[in-house]
């Protein structure tokens, strides 16, 4: 009897005592393999978003040859080249800028981009602010669900910005015909502005066409790009 | 005394439709929403000027809210102030919330040993609480809604099915949807049918910083429908009121029905 209720003990107390140390331990290593995942990734995400930061400020032609780079079938329908100026103001925040192409019945052809602030702050979600661009959110944000891929893109800084579309992917669906290329930009404690630039599509030559805001926009340089294939 | 006030507030929140003096309405922070819940502020006043706080809060017994889906929700944080009343809203579903405070009932008075006697209440309470001999004997029923529209993202028409009670507003326009320039078309309904005939005056705010009221009265067409083309950006005040003879008690010979609805109208 003694030596079975020892026995009994022994293995309950030595069971109590593995089991423990064992959960110890799977907890240690558990939470170093975390460590070891999450670091790896997250300097990744850092470099990349450093990364498309320092390209920003590359010309049209770069930003046409990056995007081909990324995708061997790219040609360009429409290139630009965006000012957002400098602004004397006490309190400046990057503006919210929609680019987007309209028919002559002011109906959207073609959502190209849309700049805002993608993550949360201390201030909410960035997306609360979007209807400031008023017209690209009644004429087509409001029906979206953001974030919408190749259209999200971050706030750019004060600077000239060059982005170019695929005509086949952003453009495929334009008939021939008469079209408005339409730059908004709204800034948080700021003013509203529209540039727009009326073009022909398609076009026989590549064809260059600027406007200008005279507030939150500066410079607005469009190219127009004929179809590299039928040439 | 405390009566009397009470009696006199009611009156206003009964009658001020009609009683150019007194504007009644609910009036929205913003109107275009979007973002994960976001939330809307609304203020509810009577008052002489647009949109001013200036002489009675309007009353949140009323108060109903229709969700996208066509729920009912609850408002947060209400509060009746000296001059205003006021809620909050999270908008949790995408589309078109409706922001309703439905005054309607019985207002009866008459004359008790000399003395004027004033009550206010439902058909049931009437019964029951109104000498069935009373001398000189008024009685007024009266149902009006004050409303106004919030939208997040895309705008929506399922909380704006009709009732079928009372004036109300069927989008032909939606009115999340206004942008000055251009024109906004809707239709009034009277007990769920459209109604001709009826005249509605469209007051733009910021009255204090103009000399006059610069109001403009439009007519509903033979299908109820009426066309405003918004001079300028603003907040407008909409306003009709009509009468009939369905009371839910004999002794109210008439019915004064009133609806006051709020629209924002952004810039292009």
């Amino acid at each position: 009897m003694m030596n079975l209720s020892f026995a009994r003990r022994s293995i309950q107390m030595h069971g109590v005592v593995t089991g423990r140390s064992n959960s110890m331990i799977s907890i240690t290593m558990f939470v170093t393999f975390m460590l070891m995942i999450a670091m790896p990734s997250a300097s990744l995400v850092a470099d990349e978003t450093a990364e498309s930061h320092a390209k920003l400020g590359t010309p049209a032609t770069s930003a046409v040859a990056r995007d081909a780079a990324k995708n061997a079938n790219f040609s360009p329908g429409i290139s630009l080249q965006v000012e957002i100026p400098q602004l004397n103001v006490s309190e400046y925040h990057r503006p919210y800028v929609a680019i987007w192409v309209e028919d002559e019945n002011n109906q959207v052809a073609a959502n190209l981009t849309v700049w805002y602030q993608l993550d949360k702050n201390e201030e909410g979600a960035g997306t609360k602010w979007l209807p400031d661009l008023r017209q690209w959110w009644r004429r087509t944000g409001r029906e979206l669900d953001m974030p919408v891929d190749g259209v999200s893109a971050p706030t750019k800084p004060v600077g000239v910005h060059s982005v170019a579309f695929d005509r086949k992917e952003k453009l495929g669906k334009l008939a021939a015909g008469k079209y408005v290329l339409i730059v908004e930009g709204v800034r948080e404690v700021g003013g509203r502005e529209l540039v727009k630039i009326p073009f022909d599509w398609p076009v026989a030559e590549d064809k260059q066409l600027t406007a200008s805001g005279k507030s939150e926009l500066g410079l607005v340089k469009a190219v127009i790009h004929t179809d590299a294939k039928t040439k | 005394m405390k009566k009397v006030v009470a009696a006199s507030l009611f009156l206003v929140g009964l009658l001020s439709a009609s009683a150019h003096a007194h504007k009644t309405w609910v009036r929205p922070s913003q109107t275009n929403l979007s973002g994960p819940e976001p939330w809307v502020t609304v203020d509810a006043a009577v008052s002489n000027d647009l949109f001013y706080f200036n002489h009675f809060p309007l009353r949140l017994d009323g108060l109903k809210i229709t969700a996208p889906d066509g729920g009912s929700v609850e408002a947060t944080n209400q509060s009746v102030g000296r001059y205003r009343s006021v809620f909050d809203l999270q908008l949790q579903q995408d589309g078109t919330y409706r922001i309703a405070v439905i005054n309607q009932g019985l207002f009866a008075t008459w004359q008790e040993n000399g003395q004027p006697q004033r009550w206010r209440g439902n058909a049931e309470s009437f019964a029951t609480q109104v000498p069935k001999d009373a001398s000189d004997l008024r009685v007024t029923e009266s149902i009006g809604r004050i409303e106004t529209f919030v939208t997040k993202n895309a705008p929506t028409t399922t909380a704006m099915e009709p009732v079928g009670k009372g004036i109300e507003l069927l989008p032909v326009s939606h009115p999340n949807d206004l942008v000055s320039g251009e024109k906004g078309t809707f239709r009034l309904l009277v007990e769920g049918k459209p109604a001709a005939g009826l005249e509605i005056e469209v007051i733009r705010g910021e009255t204090r910083y103009r000399n006059s009221m610069d109001s403009m009265k439009v007519t509903t067409n033979s299908e109820g429908e009426f066309t405003v083309a918004w001079p300028e950006p603003g907040m407008y005040w909409l306003t009709t009121s009509t009468e009939d003879s369905v009371t839910s008690v004999p002794q109210a010979g008439t019915r004064r029905l009133s609806y006051t609805v709020t629209l924002e109208v952004l810039p292009e």
